[in-house]
């Protein structure tokens, strides 16, 4: 029974700071994901729950006990790097024996947990052989292992996947997943990769430049993203912005651009909040926009609809990518494999209202819609 | 013309053969992808088509002549490196201008072709920073100009994305694609990443442990790969194997292993009544398997949910089908859990069939 509270953290490294005033909480056999890009913050506030950084203010809390002044080594932390900290001149077994040999368990029982780990990580084959012959996945599973079996209150990844290819990566993230489900381990993961965050959390921190942007749901955090920066961060291909101002009548409320009106009287009430800052930026995903050949259509479409050409194509074997380009802009659209189009092709491109987000412009500021 | 032709081509470091007799055509104008895992020997090609590695056996020709002998500056070829090797003392004009003030071009002509790149590249309102201040896909493109300006026949790029940030390399993928097809020119690409291969080359050469498994449009790779590798290479989530017999009984061609039987008479496959294997790996994709919640026909095969992945708009789901982890490429998924009962479905039209001791595919009838 492990929960985590993080108060207040904020880390400054001389005049740069690196996390600003986080709060988070974990709850007990949670798995989290701290996910940003490069300079987030988020190894940072992994280093200070591990103890290897200090927090400039703020608190930490395991369960009810404050941790800040508790040596790194008494915090009952497991710890996984992606370059596997194995030692790659002994054994599997050896390597996750290591932690109960050091701490004095019989080896009747070491024997015991080692098999039993061994089964549950399917490394049971290459229990016997030198940890620096075993596969990169092997190798990670291993390295995963030897902290799970101390039974650590909560197990730190810190982008255990990164080091692997591409193939090895899927494998591994799947297996990640299933432990995960199995067992039941308070457990925070820091990524850059957003897949694996969508894939693996029950609930994802979303960080950029030290703050945190929004903490929920992977569902929650693909669907309803709180501001512009998540919206961008979340989903590959990434969603199209477009950008556009606010109309409002007295009963209605439309988004317009040289090219379209968008009918959002729904969200009137949100939206009049915004009458005197109409410049805003509507938020489509790529599923989300439908691509029609213009030679296709009987007529020019009617609502919703922009007409651009087609800048490229790019299969991935289950859908294409069809990258539009309308006047300035280029929207990226995700169509069926089956499809086709041409460079240059005039193509209509059509949404539907229920699925237009609305941003301000600022990137992190709240989503409006 | 600029095509390219590479004749039992054989290199070997010492007592490893990097590449192992290959012989390639790429075509005037083609943009030709050498795709292979690290270590199969596309970047080796590249380099002994640039000259900076010299062949042990076998002949190199460009156009009609044979280069073997050539200094790579001789070539006529343009090479971008994945580190992208640009002068950081230099603005960018000065790194674009760089090869034409080696090759002694009139400073005004120099003025003129530089600008005229750097517009079709956009990145003309910067050519007065130096490199540090330019963003990834700013690099890129002043690698890219760099190796324009000069006009060659023949561009060699290796692995240009490789060191781009994954957010910003989506972008860059269709936009060199689109900027190679401007520049009209051969070019040949490696990479390491299928998705790069496929959705960018015109061709595609398959490359495992210095051999070409496989020379095809991304299409047919993708749809009809000859061997196990390029099916496996090709494509992710990646292909699921499912090793089992291949029956011919009253004139019908069952697939059968302990945990399903599919009747694939009226499908794709060929039967094997004419002598072929009866072990086989069936060879099936992710996104070619749909699911049930129950039983719904005879095609279905019972499965337990091992792991849901939501990825966003879709969810991998893996289950086990008797001993097989198979995974299906879903919309939904969310009212799926570990130990669960599931229904999968093949589209029978999308099987793949591979001897199971060669790891050839075996010829499948069009559908």
């Amino acid at each position: 029974m492990t929960k985590v509270i993080i108060k207040g953290l904020t880390k400054q490294f001389g005049k740069l700071t690196a996390v600003q005033n986080l709060d988070l909480d974990v709850k007990d056999k949670e798995f989290v994901s701290l996910l940003g890009p490069s300079g987030c913050g988020k190894t940072t506030t992994l280093n200070c729950l591990s103890g290897l950084e200090t927090p400039t203010t703020g608190d930490i809390f395991f369960d009810d006990q404050r941790i800040n002044d508790i040596p790194s080594k008494d915090r009952g932390i497991g710890l996984v790097f992606q370059s596997y900290a194995i030692f790659t001149h002994m054994t599997t077994f050896d390597n996750l024996a290591f932690g109960l040999k050091i701490r004095g368990t019989p080896q009747l029982e070491i024997k015991r947990e080692v098999e039993r780990m061994a089964e549950f990580l399917d490394i049971k084959e290459v229990l016997h052989e030198k940890a620096g012959k075993l596969s990169l996945t092997n190798m990670q599973k291993t390295a995963i292992g030897r902290t799970l079996i101390i039974r650590p209150k909560v197990l730190l990844l810190d982008e255990p996947l990164s080091n692997l290819d591409a193939e090895s990566r899927n494998v591994m993230r799947t297996e990640l997943k299933r432990l995960q489900k199995e067992v039941e381990q308070t457990t925070i993961f820091v990524t850059h990769d957003q897949l694996e965050a969508l894939t693996l959390s029950d609930r994802i921190a979303v960080m950029s430049a030290g703050r945190l942007q929004q903490y929920d749901t992977p569902e929650t955090v693909y669907n309803h993203p709180e501001n512009k920066f998540v919206a961008n961060f979340i989903g590959s291909p990434s969603m199209n912005f477009i950008d556009c101002s606010l109309k409002l009548s007295d009963e209605r409320a439309y988004l317009v651009n040289e090219r379209f009106t968008l009918d959002l009287t729904s969200g009137r009430d949100r939206l009049t909040e915004f009458a005197n800052s109409p410049e805003l930026v509507l938020g489509i995903r790529p599923e989300h926009l439908n691509v029609t050949s213009l030679s296709d259509l009987p007529t020019q479409p009617r609502g919703s609809h922009l007409s651009g050409s087609v800048f490229m194509t790019e299969p991935l074997g289950y859908e294409n990518i069809v990258s539009v380009q309308v006047d300035g802009l280029m929207l990226k659209a995700t169509v069926p494999a089956t499809s086709s189009f041409e460079v240059n092709e005039k193509v209509s491109v059509t949404f539907d209202e229920d699925h237009a987000h609305v941003f301000s412009k600022n990137g992190e500021e709240p989503a409006i819609i | 013309m600029a095509n390219i032709r590479l004749v039992n081509i054989t290199k070997r470091y010492g007592s490893k053969t990097v590449l192992d007799n290959i012989s390639l055509e790429v075509r005037d104008k083609e943009f030709f992808v050498l795709a292979g895992p690290p270590g199969a020997g596309a970047t080796t090609i590249l380099r002994i088509v640039a000259g900076l590695e010299v062949p042990d056996s076998g002949e190199v020709y460009i156009g009609e002549q044979l280069v073997n002998d050539l200094e790579p500056k001789d070539r006529d070829v343009a090479m971008v490196f994945e580190n992208l090797a640009l002068y950081p003392n230099k603005t960018g004009f000065k790194n674009i201008a760089f090869p034409l003030r080696q090759k002694k071009v009139p400073e005004n002509e120099i003025t003129e072709r530089v600008n005229e790149v750097a517009r079709l590249l956009k990145i003309d309102h910067i050519l007065d920073r130096y490199p540090r201040t330019y963003s990834g896909g700013e690099l890129q493109r002043l690698a890219l100009a760099r190796a324009i300006v000069r006009r060659p026949k023949v561009y060699l790029l290796d692995q240009p994305l490789a060191n781009i940030d994954a957010l910003i390399r989506a972008n860059m993928r269709s936009e060199l694609k689109r900027l190679v097809r401007e520049i009209g020119q051969t070019i040949i690409y490696t990479t390491h990443d299928q998705l790069e291969a496929f959705s960018m080359g015109e061709r595609i050469a398959i490359l495992n442990g210095g051999m070409i498994r496989q020379v095809d449009a991304p299409s047919a790779i993708y749809e009809r790969p000859k061997d196990k590798f390029v099916a496996s290479f090709m494509g992710s989530p990646r292909m699921n194997f499912i090793e089992c017999r291949c029956e011919v009984k009253n004139g019908r061609t069952i697939l059968a292993q302990e945990s399903f039987s599919l009747d694939v008479t009226n499908s794709r496959p060929l039967s094997t009544s004419d002598g072929g294997p009866s072990d086989l790996t069936l060879g099936i994709r992710p996104e070619n398997i749909s699911i049930h919640l129950d039983n719904r026909s005879d095609e279905s095969m019972e499965a337990t949910v091992y792991v849901v992945e939501p990825m966003g708009s879709r969810a991998l789901l893996s289950a086990h089908l008797g001993k097989n982890l198979v995974k299906a490429l879903i919309h939904g998924g969310s009212d799926l859990k570990p130990g669960g009962k599931v229904w999968l479905e093949f589209d029978k039209n999308k099987l793949h069939l591979f001897d199971k001791e060669t790891l050839q595919a075996l010829a499948t009838r069009p559908v």
